[in-house]
């Protein structure tokens, strides 16, 4: 055979030698790849198992959080804690009150005690210390708020915690999506702003939004609000005599902007703009306070806030039994991208002692995440991709 | 349009026998022409001002405009938000579609645009810049972005023009190549700025080089109009140039057009304009292709003609898709968006059927 092959390969036949030979190679090499193939797929399924395919290959812990977790809302103390227990298990060290965390000067001083941005004033206004980029820290005086455009689900979230605690249901849970007082009260405050297919990517908090009352400006970064349709919603909800303000981040506001937009704002009968954001964690303690504040749950909002930091500081006694572990961390979003390793995300992860290696805020190939070999993978509840999707094993 | 091309204006039929009766004909025609796109470009004024999404009456606008009557909240949208939008989009209309021309006969290529130099691209650069790391921010405040915008137009054509340059001069071709790859390299830049912002400065650049006018207040306007009325002055000043240049750069040297100084003036002219419009509106494709060859195709190519309609007509189109953009669509979409979605097809349809016209 071996020696007919070399033969048709030198083109020894006559008549079409090398037409022959042509189709011969063809052969040859089909043959080549086809056992190729089949001692690689032979291989692969023996010694890897389909499983080991992609970042199953890591065998690292797999951990969901609620996206919006890493903002200033309340919602970060519950990432925390829905991490910790994913991590690590129950917290073991609970049953601490205020007093305890406050004892703690450490903890308090790295986490809690935050300086506050809001100031009642006696006649019943508040001052609030925003910040935007335009003109870096500015103080603004503000009356009791009424309803609000949000724009970013940050804002909503932490409205949506501090009528729960008016209330007196935990969020999310059944007694507040059945609470009709609870609802309107919802609706009235958090009178639009972000458009609903950003609410459902970040949020759970669709299911409390009237779409048909609720004001949705088209976008989630209120940089891009329509001028026009701002004016058109401002006007269409003071026309009531409610006192409205546009709420959001100003780390893109410029002076300009910030001008115009609450130019437009007092302008159709509102009562002007915040702009508040947070870097860490108990800069959003300071953020949910002065909201809680200019919303009128004063009362509510120094409730919530120690519910929250007790919460916290159970979380925080109960990694000291696991002083010296750390965990090296993959955090990625539904588009793929991970989480940036600043701001509020990057004190979450100091606040676990975890290494943040990949988290560039950018997408990271299959092989470097497999080269750093994380033992946490940390994906958000809202993200639609099916498993095999995230692990990158489809 | 043939007809309309055929009909007013015959300049290849005129007989040398009654030459001043032609010209006098040809001037009135001109006029006609002229006075066509004023009126059109004063009633998509008056249409554009009245559509918004704020809801208020055409005659509620029309009273804040000329009576100074309306509530305090309506007069600010109509004065303060909507007018300076329609007049910036009048501007960057105007300023795109001089520039395109210009570019356009500068290298007798149809394909031409300040996009295609890579104007677009460095000045969208300049401008990520200046969001991305506040660069120009702490010196120039509100004015950093279209600075920047503006700073990187001229670096972008300086570099483009620099990289086409040999010592026998500049090619037309090598200059459209190098701005190709220019723009490249620019258009990477903003990309893998994209890649690397945050959430929020990610949603500026994207809006921003989608082109929007959603930001075009009194000082935008004011930021814009003198770069851009400056650069479309000079772009139309060459004219007689450009036509001769039309005709071929060898043939426009031997009737006296000085070439080098010329396309100097032009670029000089494009930056302005350029820098300015992307300075208060980010980029807007398009805009600059579909609006001269529109007017070659209905004028024919005579540049004193075609650059006062260009203007005149590219400020109309520009205001009118705006006015679609931000209240056709239950979410207002950007501008830049609908002028490829509309220009694409367009443009592709004026190619498929009058393409030997578009240049004769």
């Amino acid at each position: 055979m071996i020696i007919n092959i070399t033969k048709l390969l030198q083109g020894d036949i006559s008549n079409g030698g090398t037409y022959v030979k042509k189709n011969v190679a063809i052969v040859v090499l089909a043959v080549v790849l086809l056992l190729g193939a089949t001692v690689a797929t032979v291989f692969y399924s023996q010694d890897r198992g389909n499983n080991a395919k992609g970042l199953y290959a890591l065998d690292a812990a797999i951990a969901y959080v609620d996206a919006g977790g890493t903002s200033a809302t309340p919602k970060v103390v519950d990432t925390i804690e829905a991490l910790y227990e994913q991590v690590y298990g129950e917290p073991p060290h609970k049953g601490y009150t205020v007093d305890d965390a406050r004892a703690d000067a450490a903890f308090w001083e790295r986490y809690c005690g935050y300086d506050s941005i809001v100031t009642v004033n006696e006649d019943d206004t508040f001052t609030v210390r925003t910040q935007s980029q335009g003109y870096g820290a500015k103080d603004v005086t503000l009356p009791r708020t009424d309803r609000m455009l949000s724009m970013g689900t940050m804002y909503m979230t932490v409205a949506y915690y501090l009528i729960c605690e008016k209330h007196g249901v935990s969020p999310y849970s059944s007694g507040a999506r059945d609470n009709e007082a609870l609802l309107v009260e919802f609706r009235n405050v958090v009178a639009g702003g972000t458009d609903l297919a950003y609410v459902e990517q970040e949020t759970e908090l669709l299911e409390y939004i009237d779409r048909g009352t609720y004001r949705d400006a088209g976008q989630h970064t209120i940089g891009n609000y329509d001028r026009e349709r701002l004016a058109d919603d401002v006007s269409a909800l003071s026309a009531d005599g409610s006192a409205v303000m546009l709420v959001g981040t100003g780390r893109t506001m410029d002076k300009e902007s910030y001008d115009a937009y609450d130019s437009i704002v007092k302008g159709q009968g509102g009562i002007g703009v915040l702009f508040v954001t947070a870097s860490d964690i108990k800069g959003s303690f300071a953020c949910i306070e002065a909201l809680g504040s200019v919303l009128g749950y004063g009362g509510h909002t120094s409730s919530l806030l120690e519910r929250l930091q007790v919460k916290l500081y159970s979380v925080y006694k109960s990694l000291e039994d696991h002083a010296g572990e750390t965990h090296k961390v993959y955090w990625e979003s539904s588009q793929r991208n991970t989480l940036g390793s600043s701001g509020v995300s990057k004190d979450i992860m100091t606040f676990f002692g975890w290494d943040t290696t990949l988290l560039t805020q950018g997408q990271v190939d299959t092989e470097a995440i497999l080269r750093e070999k994380p033992d946490v993978l940390i994906f958000y509840n809202a993200d639609k991709r099916p498993m095999d999707e995230k692990m990158r094993a489809a | 349009m043939t007809w309309f091309r055929s009909r007013y204006f015959p300049l290849e039929h005129a007989d040398s026998a009654d030459t001043r009766s032609y010209h006098r004909s040809r001037r009135r025609r001109a006029a006609a022409a002229i006075a066509i796109v004023v009126t059109v470009l004063t009633a998509t004024f008056f249409l554009t001002m009245i559509v918004g999404n704020f809801h208020i009456s055409p005659s509620g606008v029309l009273d804040i405009l000329f009576m100074g009557g309306g509530s305090a909240g309506d007069r600010q949208v109509v004065v303060d938000i909507r007018l300076p939008r329609v007049l910036c989009s009048f501007l960057v209309g105007a300023a795109l579609s001089a520039s395109g021309l210009a570019m356009q006969s500068l290298f007798k290529n149809p394909m031409a645009s300040p996009s295609v130099l890579g104007i677009s691209s460095g000045a969208a650069f300049g401008a990520s810049l200046a969001i991305s790391f506040g660069i120009g921010g702490a010196a120039l405040g509100y004015y950093a972005v279209p600075a920047m915008a503006f700073l990187f137009c001229f670096v972008t054509i300086g570099a483009v023009y620099l990289l086409a340059r040999t010592r026998y001069g500049v090619a037309s071709l090598t200059l459209l190549l190098s701005g190709i790859a220019v723009g490249a390299f620019f258009g990477g830049l903003v990309s893998l700025m994209q890649y690397v912002a945050n959430e929020d400065v990610l949603a500026s650049i994207v809006y921003w080089t989608m082109g929007s006018f959603n930001k075009c207040g009194w000082s935008a306007f004011g930021m814009a109009v003198v770069p851009i009325v400056a650069g479309a002055l000079l772009i139309a000043s060459r004219s007689r140039e450009l036509n001769l240049i039309s005709a071929g750069e060898e043939q426009a040297s031997n009737m006296g057009v000085d070439i080098k100084s010329t396309r100097t003036l032009l670029f000089l002219g494009t930056s302005l304009c350029i820098g300015g419009s992307v300075a208060i509106s980010g980029t807007i494709g398009f805009v600059g292709l579909i609006v001269p060859h529109v007017f070659r195709m209905l004028v024919g190519p005579d540049h004193k003609l075609l650059m006062p309609l260009c203007i005149l007509g590219g400020a109309s189109f520009m205001a009118a898709v705006d006015a679609v953009s931000k209240a056709a669509f239950a979410i207002p979409i950007p501008v830049g968006i609908l002028t490829c979605l509309l220009g694409a097809p367009f443009f592709i349809y004026v190619m498929k059927t009058r393409r030997r016209e578009m240049w004769e």
